[in-house]
């Protein structure tokens, strides 16, 4: 609510209405108001002062006029001692405008005449009661002036004698009515003053200050608001006038700078747009190309082991027809066909392991790797009796986010090798263990065999390679085991290799980083 | 040599597969399980169709059993099986399947299409011989006698 009740055309902001609010009209008013007023009154009453002394001093003059004039006529008669022509006098002096009362005195300071204009002249007996030698003025009230003077002789040769004294009493009321017009009309002029000055104060402040900062208050609530087409557009040559200027070239500003985002935006949006459409047919042709690639491997696999199956098929059926009619040495090569043949299926079988394997990774799953390792101990179980060798699993096996089949060939392999290279007859083991560490999974598959030479501990790892030892000659194995190992580590970026010291084992580690074998967390735990 | 009565009488099996060693080897395998079974070969699969619509109607001719392989040039094991089996007078001769793709969809869909049996190759021949005699069996429970005649050797002892 607002001191001065008006209704405007736009709402204040909420802050202010919970506040009384007074609007700056009102208060600058208010002070103008109270200025002029003072001003008005303080300078009314000086002049009504000021005007009031000089009139009473003028009346005082006149008086001391009037008693001069009145001292001089009767010195002579009251050298005369003249009592009538005395009391002719004073009432012809009473007669005077002005003169209420007139009272001579004697040498004596007697009453020798006296006139008076009102039927009851002892009213002034009380007045005047001053020494005969003594000149006095006296104000009574606003409408009485008594006057006492004494008569001096002034003749020639008469040393100043005192002859008497003259009592005036004089009527002072016009300057009183006088003063009261004065001081009517003073009062009336100050409150025409602040009458009319308080509407034009009030105009003014609206016009100079309240109009334009109540324009700039809405048109800034209507930019916050977002209608970026408000400007105030204040005119003036005063501050609030440059006040709106730079606010309508701020709003210009703001205007032009959020065009420009939209379109940097709008930009923006196109090229996320290009890019999402880019990267997903970048991935569709990977996605085509993975599946090319196993159709291919898929196709290769068949052609290649068409021609094996048929030889192998038929060196089965030769034996199984003509096994009687078959000499031993025959018997035997043929054998060896087969033989061959079984190891060239299964060579093309692990080179197309090795090739899945270094293509990217798919169908991730959580992968407890105790489990794993315990299920392939199982599969292993009669390798393992019949050789007798013993695994041991120590540490904590975590679960690893994985493709399962290829992490299943590492161990698989590793725990191949290790039987099938271990050279003791009985008390062979094999030490599986995993722990973690500065963030990699670190994996170890050791065995006690015949280990592997100092200068093929890498070769070990490459394709088609074997440790050629005195030890190893004798098994059949076709190198490709342990590339495989190495490959799936390197997908997942981590690294395979090997420890060992000849005639003592050797410890072939495994090492993935945790963040590439992450579990997510919305996977269930798959076995 | 045999008489045309007995050629008429004797189990009649096709085997459709390019690859001729392949043939040559089902037709021992079965011939050591069955020798008086009549193996017929041939290498193409459109060639095959061509021939089935060609004896469907005569009761001498028409197959007991087609052995099917599924990698062939043209037409696929699979699309003659699907044409066989569509076409009614071709959809009761009982097809295996024997294959060397090892597409682990495949077994499902071939016996989604109709097939009696399904083998990878390579199959023992025991349990190969063994699924042969089981579909020509089912085939002609009215012909046993010709069947028996056939003289199917079950317990015959295998190398492999």
């Amino acid at each position: 609510m607002t001191v001065t009740g008006h209704v405007y055309a736009h709402r204040w902001p909420r802050i202010h209405r919970r506040r009384l609010f007074i609007g700056l009209q009102s208060k600058s008013v208010l002070i103008l108001a109270l200025i002029v007023v003072a001003t008005t009154v303080i300078g009314g009453w000086l002049y009504f002062r000021t005007t009031s002394q000089f009139l009473r001093a003028n009346d005082r003059d006149d008086a001391q006029k009037l008693s001069y004039a009145l001292g001089t006529s009767v010195m002579a008669c009251l050298r005369g001692n003249d009592s009538e022509r005395l009391q002719g006098l004073a009432e012809d002096f009473v007669s005077r405008p002005g003169v209420d009362h007139v009272v001579l005195l004697d040498a004596d300071g007697q009453e020798c005449a006296r006139a008076s204009r009102h039927s009851d002249p002892t009213r002034w007996d009380g007045l005047a009661r001053s020494p005969l030698s003594v000149y006095s003025v006296q104000q009574v009230g606003s409408n009485v002036l008594t006057i006492a003077r004494p008569v001096v002789d002034e003749a020639d040769g008469s040393d100043g004698k005192l002859l008497g004294g003259v009592r005036l009493v004089l009527d002072t009321s016009a300057t009183s009515l006088a003063l009261a017009g004065l001081r009517g009309r003073i009062m009336l002029l100050g409150a025409l003053i602040v009458v009319c000055t308080v509407p034009l104060a009030y105009l003014l402040v609206w016009r100079l200050l309240v109009s334009p900062v109540r324009k700039l208050a809405g048109v800034t609530q209507r930019l916050a608001h977002g209608d970026f087409t408000a400007r105030c557009r204040i005119g003036g040559n005063d501050e609030i006038g440059h006040l709106g200027y730079v606010f309508d070239l701020m709003a210009d500003d703001i205007a032009t700078m959020r065009k420009e985002l939209i379109i940097a935006n709008e930009k923006l949006e196109h090229t996320v747009a290009k890019r999402t459409d880019a990267l997903q047919e970048a991935n569709s042709r990977l996605r085509e190309e993975m599946l090319e690639k196993e159709d291919f491997l898929r196709a290769v696999s068949h052609d290649l082991n068409a021609p094996l199956r048929n030889i192998d098929g038929m060196v089965s059926m030769i034996l199984m027809k003509w096994r009687d009619s078959l000499s031993d040495d025959v018997i035997a090569r043929l054998d060896r066909i087969q033989a061959n043949v079984k190891m060239e299926t299964e060579l093309i079988s692990d080179l197309l392991d090795l090739s899945r394997a270094w293509a990217e990774s798919r169908d991730c799953q959580a992968v407890d790797i105790g489990q794993m390792i315990d299920e392939l101990t199982e599969t292993f179980d009669y390798e393992l009796r019949q050789r007798q060798v013993e695994v041991v699993v120590s540490g904590e096996m975590p679960t690893l986010y994985v493709e399962r089949n290829r992490i299943r060939q590492v161990f698989q392999n590793l725990i191949d090798n290790a039987i099938k290279y271990m050279d003791k007859p009985s008390g062979g083991r094999i030490e599986i263990s995993a722990c973690q560490e500065d963030g990699w999974h670190r994996f170890t598959v050791s065995d006690n065999g015949p280990g592997i030479p100092g200068d093929q501990l890498q070769k070990v790892f490459y394709v088609f390679r074997r440790a050629e030892s005195p030890a190893t000659a004798s098994v059949k194995g076709r190198g490709v085991g342990l590339a495989l190992v190495k490959a799936v580590a390197a997908k997942y970026k981590g690294r395979a290799y090997v420890t060992s010291q000849l005639g003592q084992g050797a410890t072939f580690h495994v090492d993935l980083p945790v963040e590439a074998t992450s579990v997510a967390p919305e996977q269930p735990v798959v076995r | 040599m045999k008489s045309t009565r007995d050629d008429q009488q004797a189990v009649r099996i096709w085997v459709v597969d390019d690859d001729a060693d392949c043939r040559l080897l089902v037709r021992d395998v079965i011939a050591t399980a069955a020798d008086s079974w009549q193996v017929s070969e041939i290498g193409n699969g459109a060639q095959a169709l061509q021939e089935l619509r060609r004896v469907a109607s005569s009761p001498y001719r028409r197959p007991d059993l087609i052995l099917l392989d599924v990698n062939m040039p043209g037409m696929s094991g699979l699309d003659v099986l699907r044409a066989a089996k569509a076409d009614p007078a071709l959809m009761d001769i009982p097809i295996v399947i024997f294959t060397g793709m090892t597409d682990p969809n495949m077994r499902a869909q071939a016996m989604a299409i109709g097939a009696a049996e399904f083998f990878t190759k390579p199959a023992e021949a025991a349990s190969f011989q063994r699924t042969v005699a089981a579909a020509v069996r089912d085939r002609l429970p009215a012909h046993s006698s010709r069947f028996n005649r056939a003289a199917w050797r079950e317990d015959k002892e295998d190398s492999r």
